[in-house]
C-alpha cells in the first residue's frame, strides 16, 4: 500500500529556526495524491511555519521539500511556489477588492495577446471555466468587484484562483471560521470535487467534525515535531486530542480551586441577552468574585468580539450588562474603566500598548488621577508608582524605558501592570500570554489569579490554548460561533477534556 | 521640585542636542562668512522675524504630536486676523479686535478638529480644504483688500519693549514655556502622546481620543490666530494675503526640531524652538550674504530633507 502509493508532496527533515526558537525540527512528512489531510496542533505547534516553508514565504534551513518527484530548490519566493502549483487560502483572504473577480484569478498570471496586452476575452472565459468546476459560474460575475461578494464567494473565487494555476497542492488554513454549517457543508462538497480532481488538500482546522467529515488522514504537530498520525477511517477524536496535548509540560495552578457554589457566591459581572446583532445572539453569563474564569474556543469563537462590547470598546448590540449587581450602561472604555471593567487586548503591538512610549507612561495611562493633582502630573509618583509594579511584575528595564524595545514578555508585563493600575474589580485577559516563553507565562498566570483573589475582584482569562486555561482558571466555559458550548467547572478541568469541549467533540 | 525640573531638563537636552549642535555650526559658519551676522540688531531682527513662525509652529507641534497634521493654519492667520482688523478699524477698541481675533482662531481650530475628530475625515484633506476655505472666506470678507487704518497702540504693543525684550521675544517664550509645561507635566498633555503614538490603545485605556484630537487643532487655531495678531501689529493692517505657506514653516520647525509626520507621539517644545529659530537664522543669514530667493528655497529643501535623514537614522539606531 505505502508503495503503491503516488506521493505528490513530501518534507524530509524541515528545520527552521528563528533567534531563541527552533520552530521546526526535522519535520518529514507526505501527502498522497488526491489525498485530503487534516494538519493540527495548538498555537506555535510550527504548522503555520511549515506552510510558509511550504509557500515560499520562509526559507528553510535545512531539509528538502518535494514536489511531484522534484525537489525544490533551497531558496524560492511565493511567486515561484503557485507557479510550482502550491496555492495557500489563508483565513484572512488575499484577495484585491477593488479588482474584478478575473484580475483576481489571474493575477500575475493574466492571458496575453499582441505581445503585452492583456486578453481580457480570454481572462473572462477562463474564468467562467474554471468557476464552472466549482458550480458557481452561475453565481459568480467574472467582470464583477470581490470587494462586495460575501465571504463564501470570496472562498470560490480564492479556489478559482488556485485551479487556474493548475494547482497540485491546496492549503487551506481554518477555511470555515466565518462561514455557516449550511456554507460549510457546501465547500466540503468543493474540496471532495477537488479531491476527486486529484488535487492534494492540507486542512488545517481543529473542529474535528469536519475533519472526520472530509480527511483522510490527519497529521499532528506539537512544538515544531510531528507528533503522530492516523488514518481517520480507523481513529476516533479522542486519538487526535491525545496526539495534540500529549505530554505537553503541564503548568502549576497557583493556589487551589474549588467549585464554586453559585447560589452563595457573589456575582461580580452579569451578562443577561447580550448580543452583536450577529452571532452572539442571546449570551447569559456571569463571573463570581474571586474566580478566574476562562473562555475557551477556536477562532471565530467571538470570545474576543462578546468581551471587547461588554467593555465598552466596541458598541453593545442589545442585552444587559450588571456589575456587582448594579446595571451599567457602558458606551465607551473610559465609562467600562469607571465602571471597573478593564479590556487587555490580545494583540499588544496593535491597540495594546503606546510602544513608542515609556513605560510609565504606559502604566498610568488608564489612571492618570493616581499621579496628578487638578490635572497636573507629579513625575515622582508616576516614577513610583511604575517602579512599584516593575518590581512586583519583575520587568525587565526601568521607569523611563520605551516600551518598543522590550521583549514580548516584558511588553505584556507593561501591559498587565497598566491594567492593574486602573482599579479595575473586574479584567478581561484575551491571549495574557500569546508569544511568551515558558517562564514568563507562569509569572503572569500568578498574577492574574493573584489578581482574582483579591476582595471583590474577578477575572476572565480568553485563551486558545487548553494548557493555559487549566493552568489560570477555576472554571471554564467554551464558546463556539457566539455560543456556550460547554461549562467545565473546577474538577472537570483537565487538558484533555477542554480540549475535546474546543474540538466540538463534546458539548452542545 | 527639584527633582522635577532636573528629570525634564536633562530629557528635554539629551533630545535635542543634534538640532541644537546644527544651529550652532550654522551660526558659526554665516559668522565667519558676515561681520553683521552676529550683531545685537541683526539677533534681534531674526528673533523678530522668527516670531509669527514660532508661534504657529507650537500649535502645529501639538497636532502633529497627536498624529495629525494642520495645513490650514497660514489661511487661518489671514482669516482671523482679518476679522480682528475689521473689528478694530470699526470700533477702534484694541483689545476687542484681540478677542475677537482669537476668538476666530478658536472656532476654525474647532471646525478642523470636529471634522477629523468626529467625522473621521482624514486630517491633510480637511485642512487643505480648509487651508482654501478660509483664505476664499477672508478674500470675501476684506474684498480682496488689506484692511488698513487700524488703531497705532497695536503696532506700538507688538512692535514694542519691555524691559529691553521685544514684546515678541515675550511672546515667544510665554507660549513656549506655557505649552512646555502643558505638554509635559498635565494629564490632557500626556493623552496627546498617547493619542498620537497608538490611537486604539489609548481609545482602550479610556482616554477620550476625540476630544483630544479636536483640542490639538483648536489649539493650532487659536496659535494661528495669535501669529496673526503679530503679523497684524507689523504690518499695521489686516492683509487676506497674509500667511501664504507659513504652514509649511510650521511643519519644517517641528519635523527639524524632532517631531515626525509618520508616527505621532513625538515631538517637544524646545525642539520645535529650535527648529522655528533655525529657519528664521538660515533664511537670514542667507539674505544677508545676498543669496537670491530661489537658492533660499533649495537650501531650506535640503535642510527639510537633512532633518528627515536624521529622524530616520536615529529611528534605526533605537
Amino acid at each position: 500500500m505505502e508503495n503503491s502509493m503516488n506521493y505528490i508532496l513530501e518534507f524530509k527533515n524541515i528545520t527552521k529556526e528563528f533567534p531563541g526558537v527552533k520552530a521546526l525540527d526535522q519535520v518529514s512528512m507526505r501527502f498522497a495524491k488526491g489525498e485530503v489531510v487534516a494538519l493540527l496542533g495548538e498555537n506555535g505547534a510550527g504548522k503555520s511555519t511549515l506552510m510558509k516553508v511550504l509557500s515560499g514565504a520562509y526559507t528553510r534551513d535545512s531539509g528538502d521539500v518535494i514536489l511531484d518527484g522534484k525537489a525544490l530548490p533551497k531558496q524560492y519566493s511565493t511567486l515561484d511556489a503557485r507557479d510550482f502549483g502550491i496555492a495557500i487560502i489563508y483565513q484572512e483572504l488575499s484577495l484585491l477588492s477593488e479588482l474584478t473577480v478575473m484580475e483576481n484569478v489571474y493575477i500575475s498570471h493574466e492571458p496575453r495577446k499582441i505581445g503585452t496586452l492583456i486578453d481580457f476575452k480570454k481572462m473572462y472565459d477562463d474564468t467562467k471555466t474554471q468557476l464552472a468546476k466549482l458550480e458557481a459560474d452561475q453565481i459568480i460575475n467574472p467582470k464583477g468587484k470581490v470587494g462586495p461578494l460575501p465571504l463564501p464567494q470570496k472562498q470560490m473565487v480564492e479556489i478559482a484562483k488556485a485551479l487556474a494555476l493548475d494547482c497540485k497542492v491546496l492549503v487551506m488554513d481554518e477555511p470555515t471560521t466565518s462561514l455557516t454549517n449550511e456554507e460549510a457543508e457546501h465547500l466540503f462538497g468543493i474540496i471532495r470535487t477537488l479531491q476527486k480532481a486529484g488535487i492534494t488538500i492540507i486542512y488545517i482546522s481543529h473542529r474535528m467534525n469536519e475533519i472526520f467529515e472530509i480527511c483522510d488522514r490527519a497529521i499532528v504537530m506539537r512544538d515544531g515535531k510531528v507528533a503522530g498520525e492516523c488514518i481517520i477511517a480507523d481513529s476516533t477524536p479522542d486519538d487526535i486530542i491525545q496526539l495534540m496535548s500529549g505530554s505537553v509540560l503541564q503548568e502549576d495552578l497557583v493556589g487551589t480551586r474549588t467549585r464554586r457554589d453559585k447560589e452563595n457566591s457573589t456575582p461580580v459581572l452579569e451578562l443577561e441577552h447580550v448580543t452583536d446583532g450577529g452571532f452572539i445572539e442571546d449570551m447569559n453569563l456571569t463571573v463570581y468574585e474571586g474566580e478566574v474564569l476562562g473562555i475557551g474556543g477556536l477562532v471565530g469563537a467571538k470570545r474576543t468580539e462578546l468581551m471587547r462590547m461588554v467593555c465598552g470598546v466596541d458598541p453593545l448590540v442589545g442585552g444587559n450588562v450588571k456589575i456587582h449587581g448594579k446595571p451599567v450602561h457602558i458606551t465607551n472604555t473610559s465609562q467600562a474603566i469607571e465602571n471597573g471593567i478593564g479590556y487587555l487586548s490580545e494583540n499588544r503591538k496593535e491597540d495594546g500598548l503606546s510602544l513608542g512610549l515609556s513605560i510609565e507612561e504606559n502604566t498610568i495611562q488608564c489612571d492618570m488621577s493616581a499621579a496628578a493633582s487638578k490635572g497636573f502630573i507629579n513625575w515622582r509618583k508616576v516614577h513610583r508608582i511604575s517602579d512599584g509594579y516593575i518590581q512586583k511584575l519583575k520587568t525587565k528595564g526601568t521607569s523611563s524605558t520605551k516600551v518598543v524595545n522590550l521583549s514580548g514578555g516584558n511588553q505584556q508585563k507593561v501591559a498587565i501592570a497598566k491594567w492593574l493600575h486602573a482599579g479595575c474589580d473586574l479584567l478581561v485577559f484575551d491571549e495574557p500570554t500569546r508569544g511568551i516563553d515558558v517562564m514568563a507565562k507562569a509569572e503572569i498566570h500568578r498574577l492574574i489569579r493573584n489578581f482574582a483573589s483579591e476582595k471583590g475582584k474577578a477575572a476572565v482569562v480568553i485563551s486558545s490554548e487548553a494548557n493555559e486555561l487549566v493552568a489560570v482558571s477555576d472554571r471554564v466555559i467554551i464558546m463556539n460561533k457566539g455560543h456556550i458550548t460547554g461549562e467545565l467547572e473546577a474538577e472537570e478541568l483537565d487538558q484533555n477534556h477542554v480540549m475535546q469541549y474546543i474540538t466540538n467533540t463534546k458539548g452542545r | 521640585m527639584e527633582a522635577k525640573s532636573r528629570f525634564s531638563l536633562k530629557k528635554l537636552m539629551a533630545g535635542n542636542l543634534g538640532t541644537l549642535m546644527g544651529l550652532i555650526i550654522l551660526v558659526i559658519v554665516y559668522r565667519s562668512m558676515s561681520k553683521i551676522f552676529l550683531t545685537p540688531t541683526n539677533i534681534r531682527n531674526i528673533l523678530i522675524q522668527s516670531g509669527t513662525n514660532a508661534v504657529i509652529a507650537v500649535g502645529m507641534t501639538i497636532v502633529v504630536i497627536s498624529g495629525n497634521i494642520d495645513i490650514s493654519v497660514g489661511s487661518t492667520l489671514a482669516l482671523s486676523s482679518c476679522i480682528g482688523a475689521r473689528i478694530m478699524v470699526s470700533t477702534g477698541n484694541v483689545p476687542l479686535g484681540i478677542l475677537a481675533a482669537l476668538a476666530a482662531g478658536l472656532i476654525l481650530g474647532c471646525f478642523n478638529g470636529f471634522l477629523v475628530a468626529y467625522l473621521g475625515f482624514a486630517p491633510f484633506i480637511v485642512t487643505l480644504s480648509d487651508m482654501w476655505l478660509f483664505r476664499g472666506m477672508a478674500y470675501l470678507y476684506t474684498g480682496g483688500q488689506a484692511v488698513t487704518g487700524l488703531p497705532s497702540n497695536l503696532s506700538a504693543l507688538v512692535l514694542g519693549s519691555l524691559l529691553g525684550i521685544p514684546n515678541i521675544v515675550w511672546l515667544i517664550i510665554v507660549v513656549y514655556v506655557l505649552s512646555y509645561i502643558v505638554l509635559q507635566f498635565t494629564t490632557i498633555g500626556r493623552k496627546v502622546f498617547a493619542v498620537g503614538d497608538n490611537k486604539e490603545s489609548a481609545r482602550l485605556s479610556g482616554i477620550p481620543v476625540k476630544k483630544v484630537t479636536l483640542m490639538a487643532f483648536v489649539v493650532s487655531g487659536f496659535c494661528a490666530s495669535l501669529s496673526g495678531i503679530v503679523y497684524m501689529g507689523r504690518l499695521n493692517s489686516g492683509q487676506p494675503i497674509a500667511g501664504q505657506s507659513y504652514e509649511m514653516y510650521a511643519i519644517a520647525a517641528a519635523v527639524i526640531g524632532g517631531a515626525s509626520l509618520t508616527q505621532g507621539g513625538i515631538g517637544n517644545m524646545l525642539g520645535t524652538l529650535i527648529g522655528a529659530i533655525f529657519i528664521s537664522v538660515l533664511q537670514n543669514g542667507l539674505t544677508i550674504l545676498n543669496v537670491n530667493t530661489y537658492w533660499q528655497q533649495v537650501f531650506m529643501g535640503i535642510v527639510l530633507l537633512l532633518a528627515v535623514a536624521l529622524d530616520k537614522a536615529r529611528k534605526s539606531l533605537r
